[in-house]
């Protein structure tokens, strides 16, 4: 027999109690107002989060501060330099991207995690080669959490979506921690 | 893995005070970090209730759960390879690896691929590994085995990781700072990164409604490997199915606080088809589990998502540091998993213990771990695997508190010896002295003082 089959005969027996887990309404109440509790949990988690009236006030956070550097970026702004080339190339050749930003699906208040899909990154790599990242994220996309963030993602289209909650880090030396281990340096969420 | 039992192999920490001083209190703060978090949610049993019952759930059906994650993860393009035991499952990465030509492969942390001895076996096969977590690339480069499973270098000190740093890639001798220190692994491995022509990752979740899994990390190293390497290999245990997407919610809340404390760690990232260009495996592996999941006593250590709380609040596992269990995965869980596969040789890791329970209060899946501990004690002993020097000090304790005049002369004659000759028990021969004065001891004995005071 193959193993799987092996393995499968052996379990079969094992079957019992067949009453799927039901979810029970976890509390919402102590996070207060998702927006607020979003914004001071990612800052606790190392992000800096900037309130921004319009997308123009983004664009021009990039420009001044990435300035000479490479961007690349699947949000179309005005008057912001967008080009969807790199979407189809080599993912190693984003290597040298400075600064990338993306627009997340939806906000969690109680972890600041931030759901982005294939479709809003154009290339899986890209939010994690970058040496910073950007999201944008809107406010009413907040949502308390993690119980209502997949009540609200469809579960069907994307082939890879990812929860990020800032910058990459490590504490695996003598537990010191350090931000910046091997995906982004720093983390920048707009609030639109 | 190392020769010996736990008791023998946690004097290495253990001879030295102040190491074994700064482990502890290095451990504990992992754990009062977990408090934190943990209290922070008023419903926290709630959760950890739910989690508990949607693994049970996994476990009582994991064979239907298993054939539905296959169906869906082959419909979305992964393919899917079944695994008895560790060779199998090392012959199959091989095989794949093999294929492609690949002469290097970049790994994310994986306990399962360390269960298997898979780097050994690619490594003898011509092929280079790195591995890319901070941790797992330290011991790496020292050519030893992760001491913890969360945080794999915590026995390490930062003097000793600056040494295998400058010795191995030529940072700066004598720089201790964390930040240089990382910043250079961080330079190294996208090198690494960038040349890799395989990826492998762990899994923490594998959702059998959807035929997607879920890989947890902080560093991002997961996801630098699989998305830009040609060819993607994930491995995991078969008890890491989830029925539904759904209960994700409940899983990671519980995983990254459990863990260390964080809300959530940085990355989640769910695969569920490969990228254009890409291949996609999967590997799930028994090696021993669907063995463990017969017992009944034993069944419900396979509910462990691997977030190491038990490790962290244990007493023991603080103070022999995780080399000690000689065992991929140590301290309380590895006690009660390491006995199915191999009850003569992990006949010990029962034993290391207090059975005081802290596992058992802080374990998000509510695993009565320190129950099952006692259990393998019974089945150990019945086995004949006890220690000689333990089975001995039973008999006699037995034959002494059996024995109300024995008991009564014996205390007398101790409390006089004591007294007299305080060296007799202050003193390196008597294990209970190791890091530990011995307490006064009163003239007299309880049962002459209740007789006067009754």
């Amino acid at each position: 027999m193959s193993s799987r089959a092996d393995i499968l005969e052996r379990l079969k027996s094992q079957t019992a109690n067949q009453e799927q887990v039901a979810l029970p309404k976890f509390d919402v109440e102590y996070i207060g107002d998702p927006v607020e509790k979003f914004k001071t949990t990612l800052g606790e988690l190392y992000t800096e989060v900037i309130e921004v009236n319009s997308l123009t006030e983004v664009a021009s956070f990039v420009a001044e501060k990435f300035e000479g550097k490479r961007i690349i970026s699947n949000v179309k702004i005005d008057g912001f330099p967008y080009s969807d080339i790199w979407q189809s190339e080599d993912p190693h050749s984003l290597e040298n991207v400075e600064f990338a930003l993306f627009e997340g699906t939806l906000g969690v208040a109680e972890n600041g995690a931030i759901w982005m899909a294939d479709e809003q990154m154009g290339q899986r790599v890209g939010p994690f080669i970058c040496q910073r990242l950007g999201i944008i994220v809107k406010k009413e996309s907040i949502v308390p959490l993690m119980q209502q963030a997949y009540e609200k993602l469809d579960s069907g289209a994307s082939g890879f979506g990812t929860f990020i909650s800032g910058p990459s880090k490590t504490a695996d030396i003598e537990q010191s921690l350090v931000v910046g281990a091997h995906g982004s340096r720093e983390l920048f969420v707009f609030l639109t | 893995m190392s020769e010996g039992k736990h008791a023998d192999l946690a004097e290495k920490l253990t001879n030295d005070t102040d190491r074994t001083d700064w482990h502890n209190k290095s451990i504990w703060g992992v754990r009062k970090k977990r408090d934190v978090a943990a209290f922070g949610i008023p419903d926290w049993e709630l959760l950890r209730e739910t989690g508990s019952n949607i693994k049970d759930y996994v476990l009582d059906n994991l064979h239907d759960l298993l054939i539905e994650f296959e169906q869906n993860a082959i419909k979305n393009g992964i393919q899917v390879h079944w695994a008895a035991d560790a060779q199998e499952h090392n012959a199959i990465v091989h095989g794949i690896l093999a294929k492609h030509n690949v002469k290097k492969i970049v790994k994310s942390k994986s306990m399962l691929t360390e269960e298997c001895g898979l780097n050994p076996h690619l490594e003898k096969n011509g092929i280079e590994v790195i591995d890319t977590d901070l941790g797992e690339r330290i011991i790496q480069l020292r050519e030893e085995h992760p001491s913890h499973i969360v945080m794999p270098a915590i026995h390490l000190k930062r003097e000793e990781i600056s040494d295998t740093f400058h010795e191995s890639w030529g940072t700066e001798k004598g720089n201790f700072d964390p930040k240089y220190l990382a910043g250079a692994a961080r330079e190294s491995l996208r090198q690494d990164f960038l040349t890799a022509d395989a990826a492998l990752t762990g899994v923490n979740f594998a959702i059998a409604e959807t035929g997607e899994y879920v890989v947890c990390t902080n560093e991002g190293n997961a996801d630098m490997g699989a998305h830009l390497a040609p060819v993607q290999i994930s491995c995991m245990g078969l008890e890491k199915i989830i029925p539904k997407r759904e209960h994700l919610s409940v899983m990671l809340r519980l995983l990254a606080r459990s863990s260390t404390g964080q809300p959530i760690t940085a990355y989640s990232s769910h695969f569920k088809k490969p990228r254009k260009g890409q291949e996609m495996h999967l590997v799930l592996v028994d090696n021993g589990r669907s063995r463990h999941i017969q017992l009944p006593k034993f069944k419900n250590g396979l509910k462990c998502i691997r977030c190491a709380a038990c490790m962290n609040t244990c007493p023991v596992y603080r103070r022999s540091g995780g080399h000690s269990y000689h065992v991929t995965v140590p301290g309380p869980i590895g006690s009660i998993l390491a006995p199915n596969t191999n009850l003569k040789e992990y006949s010990d890791l029962p034993f290391a213990s207090t059975l005081c329970g802290a596992c058992s209060n802080v374990c998000p899946v509510k695993i009565n771990i320190h129950e099952q501990l006692y259990e393998w004690r019974q089945v150990i002993g019945k086995a004949g695997h006890v220690e000689s020097s333990k089975k001995i000090g039973l008999k006699v304790m037995n034959f002494v508190l059996s024995n109300p005049k024995v008991y009564d002369i014996g205390g007398k004659i101790g409390k006089k010896a004591v007294s007299l000759l305080p060296y007799a028990v202050n003193n390196p021969l008597n294990p209970w002295y190791k890091s530990r004065e011995m307490p006064d001891m009163d003239t007299e004995s309880f049962k002459d003082w209740y007789k006067k005071n009754r």
